[in-house]
């Protein structure tokens, strides 16, 4: 049986930050500073594997048991409701889920007056489970990225997108208006693996 | 339309073969344990079903129309709950203690629409400790016959929670959300909610109360723990002190448990669970427990069954009445034999009766037969 625990972090910004929460529990990686193309580390100690993938494919790893633990943002757990353990809050990565529409147009928040909304989003369940149980009909349109360009183009009337500064919407010309909700990081577990190796688990995110 | 719905499984060759073969073992175990095998219908009344099912549930049910009546008809989403209908038909006619067993496929939209199952139900024993023991010991035995890779289940209590949240006064409404966060162990958003409701920090506990039975002494100065922890003393007693985890913040997302509640899981497999089970007293009317193997799963991490010995005759010729006549009466005899139909060299022959598990290939012509694998005890 494997001693190692996997842990699953997303490439970028948020694996930086999640290694730093890390080291504060005593697992570093010096290979992970080296060489910038590989995507398997051994920490330090030898105890820990540490794999950089997608964002999205995170908590599929962690629920596939292919990583014991990982490091995703809670808007991704809503989106893809993964069948995991959301073991602790990180405090970092934060940013929200919010409706935003072009700054010129006339549109109220409420969408009281709107027969068919148009709505482009990467996430498409978040929007979807939104608009129903606001009583809002509402077609989603899914798209993989470049949200804000869909109401400039006249492709959707509004947008559901994450912001974290704000920028990228204004400088489209967008107005943000309800957020849906707040997100961080969070640790997740395989439900499996966290029977198997409480204690280490446990230690990770007391 | 050559497609092949989503969901489905196919079995053989190889696989077939290790699933008879779990079956088999399974199904041997179950019987010497005292159980009797059912066969239940593949579809029932949604109606009847829905009771016992959350909403999420109904959902994955395959639903379709009864013709005569018009009523919703639903294919099997789980056993128990037939059995449990079944039960309370046939309530006069059964003399308790019943023990039965089940073997099957269920269906629910999930990523494997139909799964192999293979169940056990304890019925009609009063005396809830022993049948709680006779029940866990039997699904850590099954996983040790199997010769899986440390087998363990994770043990917890629907009892116990149920009482925590009575003696806490926590709002019907609010049991739900809390079993919604515990089932996730989302202790972020578990955290939010208990601070904001104002409810007792001990419930921010569950989620970590994982581990030995010293942990019980957590909840009690709140609920009373001891049944729970006579069965596990005993499971200690008798050695299975290494096969189980406890779990206090253990849930369910079928609604009908009432009593304990386990899992079980073994080797590396981390993606799903070996087995599923928990007692459900008021389903049947009376006091039952059971669990259920998830076979698909098994079938992948069994090894290789032993390959069966090579056997029987396969027959070729040109005289096909002659070795017709000879494969029936092998046949009658218990004798595995197969006709060989294709023109063929002696040599494409015996590596197609090699391939077939055949012992010998007989020329029906000139009623020879020649050794294609193993030892001819009978020639030295």
């Amino acid at each position: 049986m494997k001693d190692k625990i996997t842990i699953a972090l997303p490439k970028g910004r948020l694996a930086e930050l999640s290694m730093e929460y890390f080291a504060s529990k005593g697992i570093t990686a010096k290979s992970m500073n080296e060489d910038t193309r590989k995507l398997v580390f051994e920490s330090d100690c030898k105890q820990y594997e540490i794999l950089l993938v997608r964002a999205t494919d995170v908590p599929v790893y962690v629920e596939h048991g292919a990583a014991d633990i990982g490091v995703v943002g809670k808007d991704i757990l809503l989106e893809y409701m993964p069948n995991v353990y959301e073991l602790k809050d990180l405090g970092f990565g934060h940013c929200r889920m919010s409706i935003a529409k072009p700054k010129d147009k006339e549109i109220n928040f409420d969408f009281k007056d709107w027969g068919n909304l148009r709505v482009a989003t990467k996430f498409t369940n978040i929007a979807k489970n939104y608009f129903k149980e606001n009583g809002i009909n509402a077609e989603i349109i899914k798209l993989y990225g470049s949200i804000e360009l869909a109401p400039i183009l006249g492709l959707s009337d509004i947008i559901v997108d994450i912001v974290s500064t704000g920028n990228t919407l204004r400088e489209n010309g967008l107005e943000e208006g309800t957020t849906l909700f707040e997100s961080t990081a969070r640790i997740i577990a395989n439900k499996i693996s966290t029977k198997k190796n409480y204690e280490k688990i446990r230690m990770l995110t007391k | 339309m050559s497609l092949i719905p989503e969901g489905v499984k196919i079995y053989f060759g190889e696989n077939m073969e290790k699933k008879i073969n779990l079956e088999d073992r399974i199904k041997a175990n179950f019987k010497n344990n005292g159980y009797k095998l059912i066969e239940l219908p593949s579809y029932e009344y949604y109606e009847d079903l829905k009771i016992n099912f959350s909403n999420s549930m109904r959902r994955k049910m395959f639903k379709f129309e009864d013709r005569e009546t018009g009523e919703i008809l639903a294919l099997r989403p789980d056993m128990t709950s037939l059995l449990a209908k079944l039960m309370n038909l046939k309530e006069k006619e059964m003399k308790y203690p019943e023990r039965i067993f089940y073997m099957g496929d269920v269906f629910r939209h999930e990523k494997m629409k139909e799964r192999s199952q293979a169940g056990v139900e304890l019925i009609g024993v009063d005396d809830k400790y022993k049948s709680d023991l006779e029940i866990l010991i039997m699904a850590i035995e099954i996983m040790k016959s199997l010769s899986l890779e440390k087998p363990m289940l994770e043990i917890g209590s629907i009892i116990i929670f149920d009482s925590l949240m009575k003696k806490l006064e926590i709002k019907k409404e609010d049991i739900k959300k809390i079993k919604g966060y515990l089932d996730r162990k989302d202790i972020p958003t578990l955290q939010k909610f208990v601070e904001e409701k104002n409810y007792d920090s001990i419930i921010l506990e569950l989620p970590n109360l994982v581990g030995k039975k010293d942990i019980l002494k957590k909840l009690e100065n709140y609920v009373d723990v001891k049944g729970l922890k006579k069965v596990l003393n005993t499971l200690d007693e008798l050695g299975y002190d290494e096969n189980y985890i406890l779990d206090l913040g253990m849930v369910k997302e079928m609604e009908y448990y009432t009593g304990i509640i386990f899992n079980g899981f073994a080797g590396e497999e981390t993606g799903e669970y070996i087995l599923t089970g928990g007692r459900y007293d008021k389903l049947m009317g009376v006091r039952a427990l059971g669990f259920v193997l998830n076979i698909d799963t098994l079938v992948d991490m069994v090894e290789k069954t032993e390959d069966e010995e090579n056997n029987g005759y396969l027959i070729t010729g040109k005289n096909y009445i002659e070795g017709l006549k000879k494969k029936v009466e092998f046949i009658r005899e218990g004798i595995k034999a197969e006709w060989y139909s294709e023109n063929q060299s002696l040599e494409k022959v015996k590596e197609y009766g090699r391939l077939k598990k055949f012992k010998y290939v007989l020329d029906i012509d000139v009623n020879e037969k020649y050794l294609v694998a193993g030892v001819d005890k009978n020639e030295g």
